[in-house]
């Protein structure tokens, strides 16, 4: 039986290539093809990621620009 | 018990004995460590984002343990301070008054020290955290790159961001009316709350590793105030976490890393050398701090403190104990005596007087030790074939008592004196021994 095709969105921010990538049951965020760790507020669902301290956004593209920006400012 | 008092009303003096126990942490070492005592409690921050075994992912943010792990965190870094200067508790700032006055006045060189300017335009300065030594601090104040790949000084935004999105009144109001805790802990952490004040701050707030700026440790103490005061309108166990979210180390009853007697590690990258040692009895779990009066403080605005304000009036303390105990030759072990002192200050003067019967004095060794482990030698092996140590001392004549005024010891507990004969054929005993002490 062939896999289910997984979901992709995909936008530039920033001049990074965001991935939002929906499984089966789960979320994967990529950052120009790379995974990014992310969780969720246990509470709330606000997506979270280390690479984003102190912040938490409600949905993973949001998540995905702010870290985005944050990689801008570092650079 | 003490008082976490508003930063805005710190006095001079209790700014500069807060500063100068911070800096002393910074330069101050474990036995067979060299991180600093800060750094360790630096450390353990970002360690604790990334869990493995028993828990997983983050210990102590965006769920349930957010509040109580950050209790027992800030609890012990005041410890260590007071193990520095006794009189010192940790302030907490008031954002969230709607004036943003109180917590502007906390950057100023004399206290958290300014926003960032020099440098990369970001350094923090001058002041007590500046990276360059000054009349403050003039070992100056560096962070270690374990702990922040990038640079050396402290670093916060140019200027503190106190514009739209700032917590006020109302918002903290509304906070407090959350009847239930899964609610009330996002709103108190997220946005406008816990995680604007970090980005307002910025520069080193801004990371897992924000704990490099001490300013870290007087918001938190905020954070920790306003759920205390959620407390007391929702008192008790069951409004802790009823729903359970949050998984391993978040329930009321499970073991929070690192006080979790080893059942989860940390992943996070160059973390793991820089912690401290913890026993594998010492194990936290949420329901151990959800009263913050059983910790031993409490906030100076607290309707009916338990605590009210230490009486700065000066007191005094009597203690006697007449042990009449034979000394054991030549043992350098030798004997310890007990006075337990009922009441609570910090020492500002101590008269300790003994009555030794012995041959030969020279023989005899004879230490204080103060109820928070600090030794004052009062005697050692002098005299010669002198007979008896009948005497007091007081800190004019013994520098080691003068130490124990000067750090301000706690006077209540447990004081303890050891009398050891370090030379073989003369004997004798100790009679009886006394305290006279002043404390603030």
């Amino acid at each position: 039986m062939a896999k289910k095709p997984k979901h992709v969105k995909k936008l530039d921010h920033q001049g990074c290539k965001i991935e939002i990538v929906t499984h089966d049951v789960t979320e994967e965020l990529k950052i120009d093809a790379k995974t990014i760790e992310t969780s969720r507020d246990a509470d709330t669902g606000a997506y979270v990621s280390p690479e984003a301290p102190y912040q938490a956004y409600g949905s993973l593209e949001e998540l995905g620009k702010a870290i985005a920006d944050i990689r801008q400012v570092s650079d | 018990m003490y008082v976490r008092k508003n930063a805005a009303n710190l006095t001079g003096e209790e700014w500069r004995r807060l500063m100068e126990a911070i800096v002393k942490l910074k330069h101050m070492f474990s036995a067979g460590s060299n991180v600093s005592v800060y750094d360790q409690f630096v450390a353990i921050h970002p360690g604790v984002v990334q869990l493995t075994g028993a828990q997983t992912g983050n210990g102590a943010h965006n769920a349930a343990a957010f509040l109580p792990w950050h209790r027992e965190y800030l609890r012990r870094y005041e410890n260590a301070l007071q193990s520095v200067d006794p009189r010192v508790t940790l302030p907490y700032v008031n954002w969230g008054l709607g004036d943003v006055s109180e917590t502007t006045a906390l950057f100023q060189d004399d206290r958290m020290g300014p926003m960032g300017s020099g440098g990369t335009g970001l350094d923090v300065a001058t002041g007590y955290l500046a990276l360059n030594p000054n009349a403050f601090n003039p070992l100056g104040w560096s962070i270690r790159p374990e702990l922040r790949p990038f640079g050396q000084a402290l670093q916060r935004n140019q200027a503190l961001n106190t514009g739209a999105g700032w917590p006020t009144a109302i918002s903290v109001t509304n906070l407090l009316i959350q009847g239930a805790y899964q609610l009330f802990r996002p709103g108190l952490e997220q946005s406008p709350h816990h995680n604007r004040i970090h980005g307002r701050i910025g520069g080193d707030m801004l990371e897992m590793t924000s704990p490099n700026d001490p300013i870290f440790f007087l918001h938190h103490c905020q954070v920790d105030r306003i759920w205390a005061k959620w407390q007391v309108d929702h008192p008790g166990n069951a409004n802790y976490n009823p729903l359970g979210s949050g998984g391993q180390g978040h329930r009321l009853n499970d073991r929070m890393w690192p006080w979790d007697g080893g059942d989860s590690q940390t992943t996070a990258v160059g973390i793991g050398n820089l912690l401290p040692t913890y026993a594998a009895t010492d194990i936290v779990h949420p329901v151990d701090v959800l009263d913050h009066h059983a910790l031993g403080y409490c906030y100076d605005d607290e309707p009916g403190c338990p605590c009210p304000e230490v009486d700065q009036q000066p007191s005094e303390f009597r203690g006697e104990a007449r042990p009449n105990l034979p000394i054991p030759d030549d043992s350098p072990a030798g004997i310890v005596s007990h006075i337990d002192i009922v009441g609570t200050g910090s020492l500002t003067d101590i008269t300790a007087a003994v009555d030794i019967t012995h041959t030969w004095r020279g023989d005899l060794q004879v230490t204080l030790v103060a109820p928070n482990g600090f030794p004052a030698e009062l005697h050692r092996m002098t005299g010669g074939s002198a007979q008896n140590l009948r005497r007091s001392f007081s800190p004019d004549d013994t520098p080691d008592l003068a130490n124990l005024v000067q750090g301000g010891v706690e006077v209540g507990g447990r004081w303890t004196l050891n009398v050891s004969d370090n030379a073989g054929q003369d004997v004798g005993r100790l009679n009886s021994w006394s305290l006279d002490l002043r404390a603030a």
